[in-house]
Parts: structure tokens; C-alpha cells; sequence
């Protein structure tokens, strides 16, 4: 069973980008300055969706306004892609064998339990 | 599906003590098992050594079959495996090591990946940093962390979890979560970047002035 979940159940969250595509019109960046920080010192809690709702919004209206902090922001979300990539391992094949054994030998103990 | 919702009383009871020994194991294995490469994985993390992860496995299923009874149908089974896996590593790894807990240098806060590659200069070139990086790399650089930085990135990049959950996981406030999470992240990046770097991915940070500009 290992074998078929390892590719099948990709590891962690499947969500779709939190970062909005930037709007066309907003072309023109603007300088770095109070909106920018204001926006940074929240894009942690906004990429782990762990924002309020109130205060969703002004952040991503503001990346979708900002080419500067989208490209950050994007950075920040393939990086933790790439380490939710790199951290998968396939359990070695015996393992399950020796959980079955364990269960079995559980099993065993937990029949003989009063009702614990 | 026997769905026993309708008979579950708040008596404080166990929830699944009606289950006869052959259903619950073909409960638990159904549920249970097809999380076992991700609980290896993050044995992995936790114990960073292969052997000793099959170990924390093993006996994490063994006791979270154990106490299956007290899972709740219906709460979050991941969570409560990943707390299971958490309480098990600590009484089997943790009472051995009995080493200070680890910290991160306060100069980690100021630290950015993005920053690092953007100095090089050229649209997308940190985004092919990101790319080049493998996945050795990656398990090296998270196990590089002290471990409860490392078991926080972990919780949260890889599998997902919410700040609240992971504080459950763990045991710990919510706003140590947050700290461990940020610090841990700032962390990672810099090792990342130190294998870009030495790749020649990165340009040394002293060369700074020298090159290009100016």
C-alpha cells in the first residue's frame, strides 16, 4: 500500500495559490513605502490562511496592486511548495508487516482487558 | 458504514467501547494505515534516522491503537495521530537526549531568502533557485534545525497544519507556534541558501560591492 500512496497522496495541503494575480492596470509599481510594509508584516499569517477575514482583504488587494510584494509573496509560497516537496519518504515495505504483527499482538492484549 | 452518531451520549465515555476487537481493527486499519507514509515522513523528521523512524511508527500506531477508543469520529484523525506520533517520540527519544533546549541567533529575524537571490539581480532568477534546489537539500537543511523549530516548519509546511493545531500537536501556546514557525522558517531559508550559495546558485554576500553595480 505504500507503494501506491506515496505518488498518489502528495504530502500536504493541496491549496491553490493564496497570492491573486496582479491586476493588469496596476502596471506601474509603486515605491516601496507604508502599504508594502503593512502588507509584509502580515504575509506569514496570510500564506497560512490564519488571517482574519477582515483583514484578508487588505492584503491581497494590495499584492494584487503591487508587483514588488506579489513576486515576494510568490517566492515565499514556492519555497514552502519546494520543502513540502522534498520532504517525502516512502515507508520501508516491512513496516507494515511489523504493524500487523503489533496489531495482532494488541489484539491479543486488548480481548483480555475487562473493558478498559 | 455502521454510523453510530445517533447512539454517542456525552457520558464522558469512550466512543468506540462498542466496537467489538475485530471492528475496531478493521476501523483502525482502514483509517489508520493509509497515513503511514506521511507518519513516516515526519518520523523522519522528528528522529532524522531511518531506523529509529520505523521504530516511532511502530509504536505510535501500537499505542494510538491502543487508546483508538478515545478518538472521536468525526474530529480531525490526522491531528490526533500527529499528537499521538508527538507524545511518543518525547517519551521515547526525549527523556535519553536530556539536552538543553536550542535557540536560533536573534540576527536569524533579519534574514530573506528572496532578498539574497534578488541581489543577483534578473527577473525569475529566484525562482530558478528555487527550483535547483533538491530534495536532499531540503531534509538536510530542516533537520539542521534545532528540533522544535524543525517539528513547527515541519507541522506547517508539510503537512498543513493550522497554528492552533500545531499548538495542540506540540503543547505549547499558540504564540510560541507562531515565533517557532517564523524564526524556524528564517532559519531554513538561510541554510537553503547556503546550499544555493555553495552551488554558486548565489552570490557571495562579502562580494557584495564588488561586481556589476557601481
Amino acid at each position: 500500500m505504500s507503494d501506491q500512496s506515496a505518488d498518489g497522496d502528495l504530502p500536504g495541503p493541496a491549496t491553490p495559490s493564496r497570492v491573486p494575480a496582479r491586476l493588469e492596470s496596476s502596471a506601474a509599481s509603486p515605491e516601496c513605502g507604508a502599504d508594502c510594509q503593512q502588507a509584509l508584516a502580515e504575509l506569514e499569517r496570510f500564506l497560512d490562511g490564519e488571517l482574519p477575514n477582515s483583514e484578508i482583504g487588505r492584503v491581497s488587494e494590495h499584492l494584487a496592486a503591487c508587483y514588488p510584494c506579489t513576486d515576494r509573496a510568490t517566492f515565499e509560497e514556492q519555497l514552502r511548495a519546494v520543502v513540502r516537496r522534498g520532504c517525502v519518504d516512502a515507508a520501508p515495505a516491512d513496516l507494515v508487516d511489523r504493524i500487523r504483527i503489533t496489531l495482532d499482538e494488541g489484539m491479543v492484549r486488548g480481548g483480555a482487558r475487562p473493558g478498559d | 458504514v455502521s454510523d453510530t452518531t445517533s447512539s454517542r451520549r456525552p457520558t464522558g465515555g469512550p466512543v468506540r467501547q462498542d466496537l467489538s476487537d475485530a471492528e475496531r481493527r478493521t476501523r483502525f486499519e482502514a483509517e489508520v494505515l493509509p497515513h503511514l507514509d506521511r507518519l513516516y515522513s515526519a518520523a523522519m523528521r522528528y528522529t532524522r534516522d531511518p531506523h529509529d523512524a520505523s521504530d516511532l511508527v511502530q509504536e505510535t500506531v501500537a499505542k494510538a491503537y491502543r487508546s483508538f477508543h478515545q478518538y472521536r469520529p468525526g474530529t480531525n484523525l490526522k491531528a490526533w495521530l500527529y499528537r499521538v506520533l508527538h507524545t511518543t517520540y518525547l517519551s521515547m527519544y526525549r527523556k535519553a537526549q536530556r539536552r538543553p533546549q536550542e535557540s536560533l541567533q536573534d540576527e536569524i529575524d533579519d534574514f530573506s531568502f528572496y532578498d539574497a537571490v534578488g541581489r543577483r539581480g534578473g527577473r525569475s532568477a529566484e525562482f530558478e533557485v528555487l527550483e535547483a534546489l533538491t530534495d536532499d537539500e531540503v531534509k538536510a537543511a530542516l533537520a539542521d534545525l534545532p528540533e522544535t523549530f524543525r517539528l513547527a516548519v515541519y507541522l506547517a509546511d508539510v503537512e498543513g497544519f493550522a497554528y492552533k493545531e500545531i499548538a495542540e500537536i506540540m503543547d505549547t501556546p499558540v504564540g510560541t507556534v507562531m515565533s517557532r514557525l517564523h524564526r524556524g522558517r528564517k532559519a531554513l531559508q538561510k541554510a537553503l541558501a547556503e546550499y544555493a550559495r555553495e552551488r554558486g546558485l548565489l552570490d557571495d554576500p562579502d562580494d557584495d560591492s564588488m561586481e556589476g553595480q557601481r
